[in-house]
């Protein structure tokens, strides 16, 4: 068995070695394609994780204008309460909003405001969920008492199209890339099929069985994916490295999930080998039998 | 040849391309085991695509073929390379790999068809002294003679002891030393009880080694003597 395996896998790397500039070619485009898939495939749930935290923590601030007294207050903070789709009205005071924004920016100097707050009173209205936001919104905003209210439906509008977007991208670049690196690797093993067609139709006239004429061709497609894989899981994680250091030093979105470079080599080398596996199949099932 | 079981039958085996072409029309013979046989004709005469339906490299479009007892017809597509280990096949043009020396020919057709390392080692030396060549072991195609090719190729279809060994025009590039020492060789083959089939018009030689000729011509067999035993 094991002679048989080394047999198999000593063919292979002989055709490997015979056409080692098309193999570079299939190999470069394996691994962009499967990069480029990786890193569309990476924002895109990063924005997805982004937008289903949005829906379930969905908040309206909604301010109030100056000089309520405590009547008023409770009179509008019962009536939010009252419209359904609310859950909860928490009141933040105009002083407690100035200290959260000195909190959160301390090299900003706010000395010049202690004495002439700019921030009003407000309300952290939590809703069921983001779909009835704007209507909600609306029925607030014509109280009286109430100067602006402010949603994060901007954010979420521009996430979703950022996900339309990425899907479509992902689907036309990645893909395109992808059937490219598929067609290179099927010439890859045409061409081998044709530089070894002395061996193949000498295989034929002594009985080789078909697993020992086309599993050499097999294993030479899954080894082209298999390192372009490889070379794609550890380009992206490099990238997701940079991007993680950048988002961290810049503050925003709080960094990024890190994903393990060991689980992108599994996935990505895995893909790329089914994927050269599935390539060099068509290309022995159409060629072989003509060689 | 009574007495013996036969090794080929076929009959009324034609193979049709198109309307109008076709490489064998109704070819009806019938060859005994340990036969040594010439298959004979001018080229186009149909000679290549009868030993090419014995093969199962084409398949025919009608009639029945029938080697050791076995339909053709019903070798599996998956099967194939079963039947042709009962068989040594020849090519006219010898085939070997330029890059592979005289044991390394040998040797990469034993691991085709799954003979371990240890197997090669052992097999490959025996093949060579069978078909005298072993003395030219470490030699690479370009470095032999026409003559040598031959019996390396001869060699390699003789690898897993076929009953039946065919060959395509196996003097057609040979000068008539060399010829003569081919056939030389596929006689002892068959004085050994090899079934041989020589596909040749190299008519001088089939009358140096006589023995029972199969013509065919136009895609059909043409031997009133065989006409007159009910089947060629």
């Amino acid at each position: 068995m094991l002679d048989r395996v080394e047999f198999l896998i000593s063919e292979a790397w002989s055709s490997l070695r015979r056409n080692v500039w098309m193999t570079f070619a299939a190999v470069t485009t394996v691994a962009m394609a499967l990069y480029i898939l990786g890193s569309l495939g990476f924002v895109y749930t990063f924005i997805s994780g982004h937008l289903s935290k949005l829906n379930q923590d969905f908040k309206l601030s909604v301010f109030l204008v100056d000089g309520l007294d405590e009547e008023q207050m409770q009179a509008s903070e019962a009536a939010i309460l009252a419209i359904p789709g609310v859950t909860s009205v928490d009141f933040v005071s105009k002083d407690q909003a100035f200290l959260t924004f000195q909190e959160a920016n301390p090299d900003i100097p706010l000395d010049d405001f202690k004495n002439d707050n700019p921030f009003p009173d407000s309300y952290e209205v939590q809703l069921e969920g983001i779909e009835k936001a704007a209507k909600i919104a609306e029925s607030i905003e014509e109280m009286e008492v109430i100067d602006e209210v402010r949603d994060a439906s901007d954010l979420r509008r521009l996430l979703v199209q950022s996900q339309s977007i990425l899907r479509l991208l992902g689907v036309v670049t990645g893909g395109l890339m992808l059937l490219t690196g598929g067609v290179l690797i099927y010439n890859t093993i045409v061409l081998t099929i044709y530089a070894r067609r002395k061996e193949l139709s000498i295989m034929k006239l002594v009985g080789a069985a078909r697993s020992s004429i086309s599993g050499p061709l097999i294993i030479e497609g899954a080894v082209q994916g298999a390192i372009g894989g490889l070379l794609a899981a550890l380009l992206l994680s490099l990238t997701l490295q940079s991007v993680d250091a950048m988002a961290r030093s810049l503050n925003a979105l709080g960094g990024i999930e890190p994903t393990s470079t060991k689980t992108l080599v599994l996935i990505l080398t895995l893909c790329g080998a089914f994927y050269g596996m599935i390539c060099s199949i068509w290309a022995v099932k159409r060629q072989v039998e003509r060689a | 040849m009574d007495g013996k079981q036969p090794c080929i039958q076929l009959h009324r085996v034609s193979v049709v391309f198109s309307d109008e072409v076709a490489g064998l029309r109704d070819v009806s013979l019938r060859i005994e085991r340990g036969e040594f046989i010439y298959l004979c004709g001018q080229t186009g005469s149909g000679k290549s695509t009868l030993l090419k339906v014995l093969t199962r490299e084409v398949a025919h479009t009608s009639g029945k073929a029938l080697i050791d007892g076995r339909d053709l017809a019903e070798v599996k597509p998956t099967d194939v390379h079963l039947l042709r280990r009962e068989m040594g096949i020849v090519p006219q043009d010898f085939a070997l790999l330029p890059n592979r020396r005289v044991w390394e020919n040998v040797g990469y057709a034993l691991r085709a068809i799954g003979k371990t390392r240890k197997e090669v080692r052992h097999r490959v030396p025996e093949i060579l002294e069978q078909v005298n060549i072993l003395h030219r072991a470490d030699a690479y195609p370009a470095e032999l003679s026409g003559g040598e090719q031959q019996r390396v190729a001869i060699g390699r279809a003789m690898i897993s002891s076929p009953p039946l060994l065919i060959a395509d025009e196996p003097t057609a590039n040979l000068d008539l030393e060399h010829s003569m020492g081919i056939m030389e060789l596929l006689r002892n083959l068959n004085a050994k009880g090899t079934t041989v089939i020589v596909a040749t018009h190299d008519m001088p030689i089939v009358e140096r080694f006589p023995a029972r000729v199969i013509k065919m011509e136009f895609g059909r067999v043409y031997r009133p003597d065989d006409e007159e035993r009910g089947d060629a």
